[in-house]
């Protein structure tokens, strides 16, 4: 994309008037406000909300089930309670915060042993990259809810085992396309400098490979929390995610699966919460795809399908 | 074709094959398999004799063997909780599932190349972006969310669809068309995304040198072209809808599959849970491969049709 944009920078026209130049870069500030504030104010919430609301726990019997603010209710409650007088407002705040906690930690931990794995892979080739390769291919003919149900039903539910489910699933997103990368770049004459120079492996890898994937790593990365953010709601819905009685945003929907009657907001805020999360995650990362100064054009498609496989995460 | 239907079906053996494994290697590393169906102040004769006839008092490596060779055979014993084979179990479940399946996947390749296609064809600003916002809610919003708000305003305040159950094709539309928002909103965006690509080809602009109609270009030349990588997200998305299924079913009360393994996973009963994971593989394996013969049999259309084209040219 770098290249590209410098093409189109020094096209005539577009040289001669320094106002258009002006105009592109104020556009792009003004798209890159719009892209980051539904993340903003999703981070916003998750961060300061816990010590602005009220109390996600106090049960209040005798304002159970209230309905929201504009619905018949009052600026007590603005979003209503639940089945026990809680505040569901609060209880969101709570829920979102560790919602995002585990979508970063999961996002993290895959990236960690993706990266790695796929550096291994694409610079070293031979039988690493035959292992790693074929653990990839294995993993993505298992969706993620069947390792969910496996784990669960074996060793039992966790926040561990949450985060080894979303992270047995997530890392097969960096690994493809690092590994690619890496695999065009072990070519380059600058690794081959750096190997005549005798560095070992371990310092090529992560001082000169390592740069030149991070923008793409960036990118899964953003995409990544927005799935694992999904499939933690996913998994605590169907219980067999986050233990009852943690506060998350998939566990509220579930409360409110039960009142369809007579709670319609109980479930309907949270999952507003989460699309809030998944669409400000997925803007930001189409926003530093680009900008990216080393994502090429031709990439960007295929790693949308590849990631969109994991998001296999999403994909399953 | 031939190559990748091999590798597809070896992929197929071998992931069967590591998912057994896995699943022997986390049963024994969990603690006592019979902990799972026996009251627990069992006495010692009762677990023996349980030990016993499920051939659990034999070797490790034994167990592991005859394990492997019966996953492959599709025979995982009896269910733990009643006394029907797992695999029945699992195969009573399978024709509601599939249905669903099924379903979710017209839908979302319908909806999302008719919208893909339409706000790429039509020139119109508005019509473009208003898919793209679309595409971008629909893979915003959990499945079972969008579930649960269809049974909220389509059952409980319109009352024209049932909220659960499977009588009908009637009880399959809101389980399907939440199932399917998110392919959907996949297929429309990178219809559209592939459709715009294909149009500034060379390809496109000689067939319009030549003096094709612009429906024939579209016919013959555009949308085969956009179509394949539309085919390749339905088959990376194979994973999802296996899994999506499981999801939504939950929601809807729908008798297939994914309630079955849900509650054997809450009752750890490891025979259904282990046929249900080697048939959910196997569903993910066939469904790949059907887009992989469907994209080259796509894939080998415009070729034949340009050669005739150049022919009478």
């Amino acid at each position: 994309m770098g290249e590209a944009s410098r093409f189109v920078e020094v096209t005539p026209g577009r040289e001669q008037s320094g106002s258009g130049v002006r105009r592109d870069q104020r556009r792009g500030h003004w798209s890159a406000a719009g892209t980051l504030l539904p993340l903003g104010i999703f981070m916003a919430v998750a961060i300061f909300g816990p010590w602005l609301g009220g109390d996600a726990i106090g049960q209040d019997l005798a304002n159970r089930l209230q309905a929201p603010v504009g619905f018949g209710g009052q600026w007590g409650h603005p979003l209503g309670t639940d089945s026990l007088g809680r505040d569901l407002l609060a209880r969101i705040l709570a829920g979102a915060r560790l919602s995002l906690i585990i979508g970063l930690a999961a996002a993290s931990i895959s990236a960690a042993v993706g990266v790695t794995l796929g550096l291994l892979a694409g610079a070293r080739g031979g039988w690493i990259d035959t292992v790693v390769t074929a653990i990839v291919e294995l993993s993505l003919a298992i969706p993620t809810i069947v390792i969910g149900i496996v784990l669960v039903a074996t060793l039992g539910q966790s926040l561990p085992n949450l985060l080894a489910i979303l992270v047995i699933s997530g890392w097969i997103g960096y690994a493809r396309v690092v590994r690619l990368q890496a695999r065009n770049l072990v070519h380059a004459d600058f690794i081959t400098a750096a190997i005549a120079t005798g560095a070992p492996a371990g310092r090529i890898a992560f001082t000169h490979l390592l740069p030149n994937v991070w923008p793409q790593v960036v990118v899964i990365f953003c995409q990544q929390v927005a799935a694992v953010m999904v499939w933690e709601a996913s998994l605590t819905f169907l219980g067999i995610g986050l233990p009852i009685e943690r506060i998350s945003l998939g566990g509220l929907i579930r409360e409110g699966q039960d009142h369809v009657f007579d709670g319609w907001w109980i479930a309907f805020f949270p999952g507003l919460a989460i699309a809030l999360a998944v669409i400000g995650f997925n803007l930001l990362a189409d926003w530093l795809q680009g900008r990216g100064g080393y994502l090429r054009r031709s990439t960007r498609f295929t790693d949308r399908v590849a990631t969109s496989a994991r998001s296999g995460l999403n994909g399953g | 074709m031939i190559v990748s239907l091999v590798r597809r079906i070896a992929i197929l053996t071998l992931t069967v094959f590591a998912a057994s494994t896995a699943i022997f290697a986390l049963v024994h590393l969990s603690g006592d398999p019979t902990d799972g169906f026996l009251a627990p102040g069992a006495a010692p004769a009762v677990r023996d004799a349980a030990r016993e006839r499920l051939g659990l008092d034999r070797p490790i490596a034994v167990q592991y063997g005859q394990f492997v060779a019966r996953t492959f055979a599709g025979d995982f014993g009896d269910s733990w909780r009643n006394r029907q084979p797992a695999m029945d179990a699992v195969l009573d479940r399978l024709p509601a599932t599939l249905r669903l399946a099924a379903a979710a996947i017209v839908i979302s390749v319908v909806l999302g190349l008719t919208l893909g296609v339409m706000s790429a064809w039509l020139k119109a600003g508005t019509l473009r972006l208003g898919v793209r916002l679309l595409a971008m809610l629909g893979q915003a919003f959990p499945a079972f969310w969008l579930g649960l708000l269809g049974i909220m305003v389509f059952a409980v305040q319109l009352r024209w669809l049932p909220a659960s159950g499977s009588d009908g094709w009637r009880s399959l539309i809101l389980p399907a068309f939440s199932l399917a928002a998110y392919p959907g909103s996949l297929i429309a965006r990178m219809t559209q995304t592939s459709l715009l690509d294909v149009a500034t080809r060379p390809y496109i602009t000689h067939a319009h040198a030549k003096g094709l109609g612009p429906a024939a270009i579209w016919l013959r030349h555009s949308l085969p072209n956009a179509l394949l990588p539309t085919l390749g997200i339905v088959g990376v998305q194979a994973g999802f809808l296996v899994g999506g299924t499981i999801v939504v079913e939950s929601v809807f009360a729908y008798p297939g599959l994914g309630r079955l393994a849900l509650q054997a996973a809450s009752e750890r009963d490891l025979p259904v849970i282990q046929a249900f994971v080697v048939v959910a593989i196997v569903l993910v394996a066939l469904v790949n491969i059907v887009v992989d013969v469907t994209a080259t049999l796509i894939d080998s259309v415009p070729r034949g049709a340009s050669l005739a084209a150049v022919n009478r040219g």
